[in-house]
């Protein structure tokens, strides 16, 4: 699992997660989390190279959407990768 | 795609079930028929109507639910004998039963399209005359639900939602324990249709407080299947300990949600929306439900309470809903549990391993045997006898009593008889008779076309019955019973019998018989025109019979059963059809015998005899070697090794087997007779279609084939060769 910084200015940020955003990775990914959801901006993420979600991977994104809209900022998701796009369609969730 | 497969396979259930059901409900109506003031029936009729209502909604099938609405309205009033039955009623009520089919037929053959405008137009005049008995207003569905709606003090106020909601909070450990929601859900989802999921995320914490390994989530469920809680219960039984469930039956009471509201973790409001997001409630019902949970809340905290206990009970069967409605539909949910349905090719495979496990087992016994190991033959005796039970039961699982199908001949009579203006009985017998099912599935058409002919034809009006001296209330008999590896079913009127000189006109007519050869035909001959294609007497084509297509197709159906047809008539007296049917068509009974080195089984049913043949006074050939003389009786005589037209010498005289078919016996001198045999038909391949008197071939236990002959078709078979030989 890898958490990197594509873009970045004043109002927005693009991050894309890399590989698996399962139960096993799932406490890197939160402290991965924590700085971006510290000072909280527009926010993007690239989800194209995840190869794998589980239900505690897809809490970790309600969690971040709900942080952010929370400070009246934009959470968006976008290029899910087909395991991802499986995950919301049962979920009936689409970010 | 094992979603859809699953939802498809649930409405054919529920077109099956609908039609099992209608069937009862026609059933309980001829039996209101009878007798008006029966309660039971109407409660009967009720519980179908109702049934068929709350499926038909969750399947999306609004015509027949909201045809079915007003039906039941009008028999909730007539069970509590608010409006009076009257024959008239009943009469329509048989129409809106018949309506309902045509509705399920339909939509049955086209899924997903609009009802058609003539259908749809039979809907409305059947709808206007069933409103006609109800007070006004009554039977308007929306009006109806807008008042229930708004009426705060009916008890049993039900949502419109037709679908289950499922509530689902997970506990923080399920992760660790290993779980995954995810595949339950996605379990949940090949059961029925998810119609509408919504994550509940509220319990999620701040980043920094949170614990990532831990769950916080939940799941509110809006889920459409033909199912029961236990099922429901069942999907999430692994992880029964991590997680709380609710669920609420489609249409459940308003109050159930209310408790569910109460009783969940999220903000009264919040949670509320969700549930107005998937759809389990409308914005209506909420706002309903939230003054309803005010005013409980300030009158009787302890009424919720219990409620809330009620619900804590998760896995209790089915909410004991305050409303009767759905403890019918449970009721009929029980009796469904009872028997289960199987596809029948399932049991085809089943079978056809059976006979091939027999087989085997009676090679297995000759190995044996010539080992002369005695402790094996032993312990093959006790499988033998286990094998003989399981044949036995899985041929059972086929065998379905007839009377059930007999049933439904009653209403043809009554409509018949009204339509006619005449009276007529319909007696069963035998209706416990057991025939394999595919049998009786097949043979019900033509059986409903001669029930029809006898009543139609057969039975003379009143007036006309009582000039000849007969009852004016005619009887139509249908007879069932076992007679040599057969079925017999007979169908027999007191009525006028065939009339003759009407058969001969129309067959001169039709150029089916030479006027010439009119003096030589026998009457036998005569009945047996009716048989001919495109024959009809009727004088007019009624909507009943007399179309010309009939008797020409039954006769064929019967025999695509390997079953054949007899009429027998007298005039002025009735008319009795026998219709002779295998028992089954895959293992039978039968009695090995050995000619021209080919080994042949007889039915055993059809057995007589068999002695020696030495040619004594007992047993001796006739003359002209056509006939034996056996003890008093002559009986025709043929030899099987010459039939074969087999060349194998035997050293032994033979010896003889006599078979009977119905009325005519015939003896076989065969080369060896082994005795009782039983074996599985092994269908031949084509090349064999054409030789009637072969009904399929076995297997021997040292590997040569034994001919299965059909009695029937080869007695048949020897008459016309006789006859041939003769010109």
């Amino acid at each position: 699992m890898k958490i990197t910084e594509k873009k970045k200015d004043n109002s927005k940020v693009l991050i894309e997660v890399e590989g698996e955003m399962t139960i096993y990775s799932a406490r890197d990914l939160l402290t991965g989390m924590y700085k971006y959801l510290d000072k909280i901006k527009n926010t993007e993420v690239d989800l194209s190279k995840v190869t794998k979600i589980d239900t505690s991977g897809f809490q970790l994104l309600s969690m971040a959407k709900k942080e952010v809209e929370s400070k009246e900022k934009t959470f968006k998701i976008i290029n899910p990768s087909n395991d991802v796009k499986k995950i919301f369609k049962l979920y009936g969730e689409a970010f | 795609m094992a979603e859809k497969y699953d939802f498809n396979e649930a409405i054919n259930v529920f077109f099956i079930e609908s039609r099992e059901m209608l069937e009862d409900m026609e059933n309980a109506l001829l039996d209101l028929e009878k007798d008006i003031s029966d309660s039971e029936s109407v409660s009967a009729i009720f519980r179908a109507v109702h049934t068929i209502k709350g499926s038909a909604g969750m399947f999306g099938f609004n015509d027949v639910g909201d045809f079915a609405h007003i039906l039941e309205n009008l028999l909730d009033k007539i069970r509590s004998s608010e409006i009076e039955t009257t024959p008239d009623m009943v009469n329509l009520l048989l129409e809106c039963n018949d309506h309902i089919i045509k509705l399920l037929d339909y939509f049955d053959a086209n899924r997903e399209e609009e009802i058609n405008p003539e259908l749809n137009s039979v809907s409305q005049s059947l709808l206007n005359k069933l409103n006609s008995y109800l007070p006004a207003g009554a039977g308007e569905r929306k009006k109806e639900q807008a008042k229930n709606a708004s009426d705060l003090d009916s008890g049993d106020m039900q949502v419109i939602n037709e679908c289950w909601h499922i509530s689902l909070r997970f506990r923080k450990s399920i992760f660790k324990n290993g779980m995954d929601p995810q595949s339950f859900i996605s379990y949940l989802s090949q059961m029925g249709k998810i119609v509408k999921i919504k994550a509940v995320t509220d319990a999620i914490p701040p980043a920094k407080e949170m614990n990532a390994e831990e769950c916080y989530l939940g799941f509110e469920i809006s889920f459409m299947a033909y199912t029961t809680k236990e099922k429901i219960e069942e999907v999430f039984e692994f992880i029964q300990d991590d997680c709380i469930i609710r669920i609420l039956p489609p249409k459940s009471d308003l109050n159930e949600y209310v408790a569910l509201i109460d009783n969940l973790p999220e903000e009264t409001m919040y949670i509320g929306e969700i549930l107005t997001e998937v759809g389990s409630l409308t914005k209506k019902e909420l706002s309903e439900a939230l003054k309803l949970q005010e005013g409980l809340k300030k009158d009787s905290k302890k009424r919720i309470g219990e409620i809330v206990v009620d619900e804590h009970m998760v896995h209790k069967p089915i909410i004991e809903a305050a409303v009767n409605k759905q403890s019918n539909i449970k009721k009929t949910e029980d009796k469904i549990k009872k028997t289960m349905r199987v596809d029948t090719s399932k049991l085809d495979k089943l079978i056809n391993l059976v006979g091939e496990l027999v087989i085997s087992a009676s090679n297995m016994e000759r190995l044996i045997h010539e080992s002369g190991n005695s402790g094996m033959a032993n312990a093959f005796l006790q499988m033998s006898r286990l094998i003989d039970s399981i044949r036995e039961s899985s041929m059972n699982v086929r065998m379905v009593e007839i009377g059930e199908s007999f049933k439904r001949f009653e209403r043809v009579v009554r409509d018949i008889s009204r339509e006619k203006g005449k009276q007529v009985d319909l007696v069963f017998h035998g209706g416990e008779t057991e025939l394999d099912k595919t049998i009786i599935e097949k043979v019900t058409d033509p059986l409903m076309h001669l029930v029809r002919n006898a009543a139609d034809h057969g039975i003379e009006l009143p007036e006309i019955r009582a000039a000849k001296g007969k009852p004016e209330k005619g009887i139509v008999k249908l007879n069932a019973y076992n007679e040599a590896g057969n079925i017999v079913i007979e169908i027999n009127d007191d009525g006028a019998g065939l009339d003759r000189q009407k058969i001969i006109n129309k067959a001169v007519e039709r150029g089916l018989i030479k006027e010439e050869d009119l003096e030589s035909v026998s009457n036998e001959t005569i009945d047996e025109l009716i048989f001919s294609s495109g024959f009809s007497t009727a004088d007019t084509v009624t909507g009943i019979s007399g179309r010309g297509v009939g008797m020409d197709v039954v006769r064929k159906n019967i025999e695509s059963l390997r079953g054949s047809i007899i009429i027998n008539s007298e005039e002025g007296k009735g008319t009795t059809i026998r219709i002779i049917l295998p028992l089954t068509l895959a293992i039978i009974d039968g009695f090995l015998v050995k000619a021209g080195g080919l080994f042949c089984v007889l039915p055993l049913n059809s057995v007589v005899e068999c002695s020696e043949f030495d040619n004594d006074e007992d047993v001796r050939l006739s003359e002209t070697g056509n006939y034996i003389y056996l003890r008093d009786e002559i009986i025709p005589y043929v030899k099987m090794k010459d039939f074969f037209e087999s060349n194998n010498e035997t050293d032994s005289m033979g010896k003889i087997v006599v078979v009977r078919y119905a009325d005519r016996k015939m003896a076989f001198l065969v080369d060896e007779a082994f005795g009782e045999f039983q074996t599985v038909i092994k269908p031949l391949g084509r090349i064999f279609n054409k030789i009637e008197w072969i009904s399929g071939a076995t297997i021997m236990a040292g590997g040569e084939i034994g001919l299965i002959l059909d009695v029937s078709k080869l007695l048949g078979y020897l008459k016309i060769v006789e006859t041939r030989n003769i010109s």
